[in-house]
């Protein structure tokens, strides 16, 4: 009987660890749809990445409530610029979800400028111009960019066809760009065991699984030497 | 479905248990060596992700152009949603598994269970909105960071459910072990009771009679057994048990304060895991009544909360599965000794031991962490509680 009761007794321990252990998924609870434009300056350098980003509908109704719910005389463009203010103020402390690497290695960010806010259509836009905190010199370099919510609470994806199977020509072109370079595009592909062991690890370790890196897009700027 | 015989009455106990035990952890071995777990783990994220996106221009849609496609889609949509937003885990999903595994209960409890506690989800989405945003005048911002609150609420009860159950446990435990081998059947009875309660026969006061669970032989009732047991369903199935002490149905009634207690617990459990919103649902309902779309978004969530009930109560009916068969194969006499109770203290441990762990990381986090976008509503607001769209919910 004891035998019987280990193993049932270690059978549902066995359960709920596997309920308690596997990792919560955070999935997206809104989205974001980004475009991007990859600014050369004279000298064919990369000096910054102007950022364009169309909140989902539900989103941009909530925020639009809000916006209009205000009773202190200002008029609408004025609290928009107010919410763009706000919202660079906070992506500041997150290095704007944009995490940028030339050949690999990390690239340093300048100050977001230029920030707009406004309404189109039943979407809230928001748009800025994250400049690097030094152009860098493109020829025979490959400069890779990463927009992403780390938690996934916000999923972020460039701008795509209706189903969502092809990036749209406009969600990434480049600006004054020397001849010959390219970008691209490449999705997500999450390896599912990365996705679990770092699910686990974040979980022990800091609460909040950060899982939004691995269902980020990537995109591409390439110059020829 | 109650004189079924354990079909493998012919089998060497061992046989019977350790073969569809090697095939069960084999198969699952070859699922975890071979990753399809966790590629599941992520094409459900993906899935739950492609239809949020849908959800959103359903209810679009069908503001454009009501219709029978619209609607269609609409309702199939929230359906979809509810049926993976539960398959990932969460800790409603854990407390029920682990109560009803721990703690007895037939099949039909377990459907029960989950399904009120999905639809006391959307009940409760819907609440909020109502109440707050219509009632209150709140933003759906603010309404939607009062899941937080809720959430806290319903750790707070989890961990309530947990101890709740330790506490019974121990009482059974404690009865069992100085008041006799009669009253140490208790438990077990109980849960046989629950299991069959449609046919449970109940003329007798010997242990046999007690435990009516058809698949333990001992357990067979005397001819006319049934008719009683049939008598007396009704007021078994309505979980109030309500007769006199003189209404000649010959069983003691010792039982009834705990049948009582039994039916309080699962309700309780129900309510910690209903009192929380899906944010998804409140995000869902506050869009839907900025677009003056609100009925289409009630309908739109107790769609998706009978997808939410579908995937609860396939999970819930495993671990009644799961015990049973393990309860069956390994120990047809347990019944005699109180393990069950150690079982319940131990499920009731690991229930107050996860509402505890979850309200601390609560409190621990304190008011909203960093939202990507947006740290507090711009609105000057100070009666409502105010926190980013996006905090985790």
């Amino acid at each position: 009987m004891i035998r019987s009761f280990y193993r049932w007794g270690s059978g549902l321990l066995a359960l709920v660890a596997v309920g308690l252990s596997s990792p919560a998924f955070a999935h997206p609870h809104g989205w974001v749809d980004i475009s991007v434009e990859g600014v050369f300056d004279e000298a064919g350098r990369l000096a910054a990445l102007r950022q364009q980003w169309r909140m989902d509908p539900f989103y941009s109704q909530v925020v639009m409530e809000e916006m209009s719910s205000l009773d202190d005389g200002t008029t609408m463009p004025e609290r928009l610029d107010a919410l763009g203010v706000e919202i660079r103020n906070n992506l500041a402390t997150q290095d704007n979800l944009t995490t940028i690497t030339l050949d690999g290695a990390p690239v340093a960010q300048g100050e977001v400028r230029n920030t707009n806010t406004e309404v189109r259509g039943d979407r809230l836009v928001f748009s800025f111009v994250l400049p690097l905190a030094s152009p860098v010199p493109m020829a025979g370099h490959e400069l890779d960019y990463r927009i992403f919510d780390p938690t996934y609470y916000i999923e972020m994806v460039h701008e795509a066809n209706a189903d969502g199977s092809e990036p749209l020509p406009g969600a990434l072109t480049l600006a004054g760009a020397p001849a010959g370079c390219s970008t691209h595009i490449v999705k997500a592909d999450p390896d599912p065991s990365k996705v679990m062991e770092a699910a686990m690890l974040d979980k022990t370790e800091s609460g909040e699984p950060n899982l939004g890196r691995f269902f980020a897009e990537t995109g591409e700027i390439r110059c020829p030497a | 479905m109650s004189r079924l015989k354990p079909s493998a009455t012919g089998l060497k106990p061992w046989l019977a248990f350790g073969l569809p035990l090697a095939a069960v952890v084999l198969v699952g071995w070859a699922i975890y060596w071979l990753g399809w777990w966790q590629q599941g783990a992520v094409h459900v994220v993906l899935w739950q992700r492609d239809l949020y996106h849908a959800l959103t221009s359903a209810i679009t849609e069908i503001d454009r152009a009501p219709g029978v496609t619209t609607w269609g889609v609409l309702l199939g949509v929230s359906f979809g949603y509810g049926v993976f937003h539960a398959a990932g885990p969460g800790h409603g999903k854990v407390v029920l598994s682990t109560y009803l595994a721990s703690q007895g209960g037939a099949w039909k409890r377990a459907i029960a269970l989950s399904a009120l506690a999905s639809l006391l989800q959307g009940v409760m989405a819907i609440a909020l909105i109502a109440v707050l945003v219509f009632g209150l005048g709140w933003l759906t911002r603010q309404a939607m960071a009062s899941v937080d609150q809720a959430e806290t609420v319903s750790f707070l009860l989890v961990a309530l459910v947990g101890l709740w159950l330790c506490v019974r446990s121990l009482r059974r435990l404690y009865r069992a072990t100085f008041a006799g081998s009669a009253v140490a059947s208790e438990p077990a009875a109980l849960t046989g009771r629950y299991r069959f309660d449609v046919v449970a026969p109940r003329n007798g006061t010997t242990l046999a009679s007690h435990r009516p669970d058809p698949f333990v032989r001992s357990a067979a009732p005397a001819p006319g057994a049934n008719e009683q047991g049939a008598n007396e369903q009704g007021a078994d199935l309505r979980g109030t048990h309500e007769h006199g002490a003189h209404c000649g149905c010959g069983h003691d009634h010792h039982v009834d304060p705990d049948t009582a207690s039994d039916w309080r617990g699962a309700l309780l459990t129900v309510l910690s895991i209903g009192i929380r919103p899906c944010s998804g649902a409140v995000l869902l309902l506050g869009a839907s009544a900025l677009l003056g779309q609100f009925g289409k978004g009630v309908v739109a969530v107790m769609a998706m909360s009978l997808g939410t009930a579908l995937t609860v109560s396939s999970l819930a009916l495993l671990s009644v599965f799961a015990r049973d068969w393990v309860q069956r194969r390994l120990s047809p006499m347990a019944s005699r000794h109180p393990w069950q109770a150690w079982v319940g203290l131990a499920g009731g441990a690991l229930i107050l031991a996860l509402g505890l762990s979850l309200s601390l990381a609560q409190w621990q986090r304190g008011e909203a962490p960093g939202a990507p976008l947006l740290g507090s509503p711009t609105a000057q607001s100070t009666e409502a509680p105010v926190s980013g769209p996006f905090t985790r919910g």
